[in-house]
């Protein structure tokens, strides 16, 4: 793919895709037109020798944070496009497919935006480019695996394992009133209490006790749970209810792949005057940006760049070795452990107590250096930009994102 | 596979394999193949969990109850604890695949002796990716792993959780989650006194009474989900108490127990001179001449002759320093076709008096207590005022001594 260097182009331009591969960068006009106007009124002022790329990204991170105004997510959208096209790129290697393509990836990777952004700790050392490429990539892995249990599941098996977070996503999704989401609730909790596996752990298909044995329940039990009154559940209707459900909530873990011409964020919309920032949010913007932290920052990364790199240097050679395997060369567990012929449970092992040594020597480095008492909460970002910076040092096209 | 989906900042552990080592769980009866399953996962994620703390981390890792006390907690809620140094750590196993939040069930939060510093949100994945898959008998089975896929504390629940009112759980969105699991053990191994709990209030005491007609109404192996049947906090106290767990337990899981669970026993059957097994006459029940010597029993005898009586030896629990004691119906068919009732205790042949502190109530199939009635230090019986009701009427009489217990119930 040929990467973007012009600064309007960087923030309002998309991948377009052409027979699953990358076929050039498509503009949308609002985003340009929001860019250009923003440039010419100087709204982030880019000191000299400053790199205008960083700044305008942390300008539109940090609109995007306070939510002003409505194209700041448009504008990281089109920013984070090389980073979501790598982290498509990784995962298509990773795990061949004959049902996805690399398009496939890209879109399903981009949906997952805002809480990539929400996630996103600027403290934590790594840029937003960096960080977005992996956490693309690690919650397309959890979808993939996600998608791949929900495949080996029957209908049944499936109502059984969706969380009762989604089971309610779904059914809001679907369009119901609180009242039949109530409702459907009470049958699911009902069925998940009747129709478990057996003696032999097997799962045979609900038969007509089954279905009588959940409506007994339902209709004792929604006496109580459902205030609204409600009729009497038959099992023929308790069967329907739930097999409506398992067809809610396969469309809603497993939503149809979205064409990638569907109009996105700001396209389409046409000028919009609201979305002009205003001269009281512009100060505190400047306020929030704090330029000279970037530098402080990077300082420090590469500080802590020293520290790991000394404690990688003193684990063992096949702990090293696991690292390498696993970061840069993105082999998962099962191929490390055909490779190295252990089995998968000792290199997982391996890998955890690798990462452990090289995040206890990060707790260390900064109560004794830093003078600065490490706090769980620490602990955790601390952990949070090990993993980011394991990424990046091993995988070299992950630095080749850094601009 | 779905293994190959495992990262390093997760745990994604092996169970030894099933049927050998401790992976086995104990054959326990459960009152209903849901509670048995929910016993399975625990069991598996427990075992598992702990084998490999005490192998990697820290050998002196204990399991929080011993095996023999699990049960009664899996029969009625999902989720385990063990602990690591002076830190408890609770195990909350789900099969959901999308691991979208951790669901905790309210006793591992609110309940002061069980509540955690950390919980772990524990997903059950079997090795061809589905959990339950059916698979031929022949079939050497499928061996799951058990994924560690984040942890969050008490303080956090408590904080940032949502409560669920309608199945009583804290619910913490996995994006709220700390995903990395080496952070646990290096925070553990760095700040072991840090503050993880948020506070709690104390449960309310029970008294021995209130505890005998919940674990008589929440024993119910018919009742599906007995916690969510009573106010939270009278569950609570209900389920801290080893004993009274034991005690629902062993109710909700053997209901054919001996001597165990009551039959509801039918007094119309009595006026036409039907037996019921364990009813007998004063005569038979004490012997003729002691019958005549116990005065009150006599005097109540010749108030009422025409009353039909019958009498039960009811045992307050195994150990040698309970005397068992005589429950006493008399019956009076009224003219207006109900039924007169008069309920009375007695210490057995030999003992001239009841134990003090013995409570005799009557208590409506809804739970409610109508009448008490308890011993003082001298007295020879105790009885509750006589009621009338009409045919078809049941109840129930509960006698309570120290932390034993005994319900007998009846239909008129």
């Amino acid at each position: 793919m040929q990467a973007r260097q012009d600064v309007v182009e960087l923030f309002s331009t998309f991948v377009q895709f052409e027979a699953n591969r990358f076929q050039g960068w498509a503009a949308d006009g609002h985003l340009r037109r929001s860019m250009e106007r923003c440039m010419a009124q100087g709204w982030a002022q880019i000191q000299p020798g400053a790199d205008a790329e960083l700044v305008w990204c942390a300008y539109w991170y940090t609109r995007w944070q306070m939510q002003a105004v409505a194209p700041a997510e448009g504008h990281l959208a089109a920013y984070l496009q090389e980073a979501c096209y790598w982290a498509a790129q990784q995962i298509s290697r990773k795990f061949a497919s004959s049902q996805y393509s690399l398009p496939d990836y890209f879109q399903m990777a981009i949906a997952d935006l805002p809480p990539v952004l929400e996630s996103f700790n600027p403290d934590r050392g790594s840029t937003l480019k960096t960080y977005a490429a992996i956490a693309f990539t690690s919650r397309l892995r959890d979808t993939l695996r996600q998608r791949q249990e929900v495949d080996l599941c029957t209908p049944w098996t499936l109502l059984r394992k969706v969380s009762k977070k989604r089971l309610l996503e779904s059914l809001h999704a679907a369009g119901l009133t609180d009242a039949a989401v109530a409702q459907y609730r009470l049958a699911w909790f009902c069925f998940k209490a009747v129709y478990v596996p057996d003696a032999a752990q097997r799962l045979p298909k609900p038969d007509g006790a089954v279905w009588e044995a959940i409506a007994q329940i339902y209709n004792r039990e929604r006496l109580t749970q459902i205030p609204t009154a409600t009729a009497d559940g038959t099992p023929a209707q308790i069967e329907q209810w739930l097999t409506q459900c398992t067809a809610w909530v396969r469309a809603y873990l497993y939503p149809p792949v979205q064409s990638l011409n569907v109009p996105r964020p700001g396209q389409g919309v046409g000028d919009r005057q609201d979305a002009l920032p205003d001269e009281a949010t512009e100060s505190l913007l400047h306020d929030l940006m704090r330029q000279e932290e970037v530098a402080q920052r990077q300082a420090q990364h590469s500080q802590l760049r020293a520290v790991l790199m000394g404690a990688i240097a003193q684990l063992d050679d096949p702990s090293q070795a696991l690292l390498r395997l696993h970061y840069q060369d993105g082999l998962t567990q099962q191929q490390l452990a055909k490779q190295l012929a252990m089995s998968q449970a000792t290199v997982s092992r391996r890998l955890t107590r690798a990462r452990e040594a090289l995040l206890i020597a990060l707790v260390q480095w900064s109560q004794k250096e830093l003078n600065n008492p490490a706090t769980p909460t620490l602990i955790q970002d601390m952990g949070a930009g090990l993993e980011e910076w394991l990424r990046g040092h091993y995988d070299k096209s992950a630095m080749r994102l850094e601009p | 596979m779905t293994v190959a989906f495992a990262e390093p900042t997760e745990w994604w552990l092996e169970p030894e394999s099933a049927g050998r080592g401790r992976s086995r769980q104990p054959d326990q009866p459960y009152s209903t193949p849901s509670s048995r399953w929910n016993a399975h996962l625990n069991h598996l994620c427990l075992e598992t969990i702990l084998a490999w703390l005490q192998s990697e981390y820290a050998p002196t890792a204990a399991a929080g109850w011993e095996a023999a006390a699990r049960p009664a907690i899996w029969e009625v809620v999902n989720g385990s604890r063990l602990s690591l140094g002076d830190n408890q750590i609770a195990i909350i196993p789900s099969e959901a695949i999308d691991c979208s939040e951790l669901e905790v069930p309210q006793e591992w939060v609110d309940i002061p002796s069980w509540a955690a510093d950390y919980y772990l949100a524990v997903q059950v994945v079997a090795a061809d990716g589905s959990t339950t898959e059916a698979t031929d008998a022949d079939d050497p089975a499928p061996r799951p792993r058990v994924r560690v896929w984040g942890y969050a504390s008490h303080h956090q629940l408590k904080t940032a959780g949502g409560y669920d009112a309608s199945d009583r759980t804290y619910c913490l969105d996995a994006q709220e989650l700390s995903r990395d699991l080496s952070t646990l053990w290096v925070t553990l191994q760095f700040y072991p006194d840090s503050q993880t709990r948020a506070p709690l209030a104390p449960l309310p005491e029970l008294s021995p009474t209130q505890a005998t007609q919940l674990i008589e109404r929440l024993g119910n192996p018919a009742l599906p989900f007995p916690r969510l049947a009573v106010p939270f906090a009278t569950w609570g106290a209900l389920l801290e108490r080893q004993e009274w767990r034991q005690a629902l337990y062993q109710r909700r899981s053997q209901p054919d127990g001996v001597g165990d669970r009551p039959e509801v026993v039918r007094l119309s059957d009595w006026l036409q001179a039907q037996v019921t097994s364990g009813w007998r006459s004063l005569e038979d029940l004490f012997g003729a001449p002691q019958a005549a010597l116990i005065p009150s029993l006599r005097a109540a005898t010749q108030l009422t002759p025409t009353d039909t009586i019958r009498a039960k030896t009811l045992v307050l629990g195994n150990a040698a320093d309970v005397p068992p004691v005589a429950l006493v119906l008399h019956l009076t068919p009224e003219a207006d076709g109900r039924m007169g009732i008069l309920v009375q205790l007695y210490p057995t042949a030999g003992d001239a008096l009841l134990p003090a502190a013995i409570t005799l109530s009557l208590v409506a199939p809804t739970g409610e207590t109508l009448q008490t009635a308890t011993s003082q230090t001298e007295d020879d019986y105790i009885q509750l005022r006589r009621f009338r009701c009409p045919l078809g009427t049941q109840f129930s009489l509960h006698l309570a001594f120290q932390a034993h217990c005994c319900v007998e119930t009846f239909i008129v």
